[in-house]
């Protein structure tokens, strides 16, 4: 695999290298009247396309959520959000409510995903 | 006549230049996008040793934090952390679910003794988080030794199509890889997953007429427990695994047992399970069809339409859709309001498609993980 890697470095460069001699001597020859344009794009072609096979960064990173426990009441309409707690599960009792000593209930458990950029 | 290097222009440069950039490039090509490939798929396995790595950590912490201070639990999870199960032959198909359930119940043991073994004092509900906790892990490593074996194979035999293959697929098996190692995370912390849709529904429907605590519940078979309620008239029995330890029981000897052993003359079966949702899909979309709902390995598929076609009952299935990738990661909240709609679905379909006094039965397919009563 190192040989692999070297070659191709050496292929990248002699590639590069061919194509800015080729650029150069046609500022000395035709001072950027006809084809300079055309070596630029060349190279801006090359450049896109390494930059295009980089593997994506969202691919190798590891999301991190943010997860919800929802607590309700059995009794009255009281609702409350907190952060998920290890021991936590749907429909688990979770004490009573201060408004109506009606039994608490956690109703949801879920997961917000991170925004994406 | 005059030779190239006695022309007053430069173009003979300029043309053995790009003669000789294409030249490099016809024999050269294919090779430098394959190096760059293979660099891809090297950065991706990375990230899967990592995954790996990290994901034996919090196993070993899971299993630490129950007591197990054994100084060989790390070389326990790693000699069980390449664990199979070979398939029955296929070749002679007649009697292969009975094969199959026999392994699948073998497999289940072997998790059962490993996790009874490092961790002997937790409880019932605990000893199956930790059991799916392998699971998951056991998954994560397989993925990670094939995309070794694959990428090493391709750059051993120099071959193309191989290296192609496997970077064509890469972005799918990172998602499968990503969503296993948040289920291993979800394992430990016991949180719901996307599977345990269609649990959540039915229990969602008992509690809505009042069942509402464990002791209403039965146990029929190994890991899935049985309610009986009445709505619009009619006698309602759900069939769900046990929670909120991480099972998916037994719905198919269940629901068999239910016909056959207690001899109950049930008129419409309804199941409700997470299932795949296609591109450009909502995730907690709900779907509605007839047959099976239920997916797996085939054993509680055969048995439910088995007793079905015998007894003659339609089987109606309601679908939450959902990425495989979600469903073995924590639960989204599409996917719980999903549930709310699915219980509302059923009761239209009670409604609309049995008669006062008739027996319905409502089985809630998935992974009970996080999911009480």
């Amino acid at each position: 695999m190192e040989r692999n890697t070297i070659l191709t470095g050496l292929i990248l460069i002699v590639m590069i290298s061919g194509v800015l001699l080729a650029f150069y001597l046609l500022y000395v020859r035709y001072g950027f009247k006809n084809f300079w344009l055309i070596y630029l794009l060349l190279i801006i072609l090359m450049i896109s396309f390494a930059l295009r096979t980089q593997p994506k960064k969202e691919m190798l990173d590891v999301e991190k959520y943010r997860t919800v426990t929802v607590i309700k009441c059995e009794k009255c309409d009281y609702r409350e959000e907190r952060k998920f707690q290890r021991g936590d599960y749907i429909f688990k009792r979770v004490g009573t409510c201060k408004r109506c000593l009606g039994h608490l209930y956690i109703d949801d458990i879920y997961v917000i995903p991170p925004r994406k950029k | 006549m005059q030779f190239p290097w006695q022309q007053e222009s430069w173009n003979w440069i300029i043309n053995w230049i790009w003669l000789l950039l294409l030249l490099v490039y016809m024999f050269y090509g294919q090779r430098l996008q394959v190096s760059i490939w293979v660099r891809q798929i090297k950065r991706a396995l990375q990230k899967l040793e990592y995954m790996v790595r990290k994901g034996k950590e919090i196993t070993i912490k899971a299993f630490r934090e129950v007591g197990n201070s054994d100084t060989n639990l790390v070389s326990r999870i790693n000699d069980f952390l390449e664990f199979f199960v070979i398939e029955p032959v296929d070749r002679d198909p007649s009697g292969i679910m009975h094969k199959l359930e026999h392994l699948v119940n073998v497999r289940d043991e072997r998790f059962e003794s490993i996790v009874a073994e490092l961790a002997p004092n937790v409880n019932r509900d605990k000893a199956a988080n930790l059991e799916n906790v392998l699971e998951a892990i056991i998954a994560l490593n397989f993925i990670y030794r094939i995309v070794r074996h694959f990428l090493i194979l391709g750059e051993k035999n120099k071959s193309y199509v191989l290296i192609l293959q496997l970077q064509m697929q890469l972005p799918e098996i990172m998602k499968y890889a990503n969503a296993y190692f948040d289920a291993l995370k979800a394992f430990v912390d016991g949180k719901p997953i996307g599977d345990g849709a269609g649990v959540l529904s039915v229990t969602r429907l008992l509690r809505e007429h009042g069942v509402v605590s464990e002791e209403d519940y039965e146990e029929i078979v190994k890991d899935t427990v049985i309610a009986q309620t009445e709505i619009d008239d009619r006698t309602v029995i759900v069939v769900r695994a046990r929670g909120p330890g991480g099972t998916v029981g037994k719905p198919g000897e269940a629901i068999r047992k239910l016909f056959e052993e207690k001899k109950l003359r049930i008129n419409r079966i309804i199941m409700i399970d997470a299932g795949i949702k296609l591109e450009g899909e909502k995730t907690g979309g709900i779907m509605e069809g007839v047959g099976a709902a239920i997916g797996g390995i085939g054993v509680d598929k055969y048995k439910i339409e088995e007793v079905a076609t015998k007894y003659k009952v339609p089987l109606d299935a309601i679908i939450i859709k959902e990425a495989i990738e979600e469903a073995v990661s924590p639960m989204r909240r599409e996917i719980t309001e999903a549930t709310r709609k699915v219980v509302e679905r059923v009761k239209r379909i009670i409604n609309e498609r049995t008669k006062p006094g008739d027996i319905v039965l409502v089985a809630g397919i998935g992974n009970t993980i996080g999911i009480g009563y």
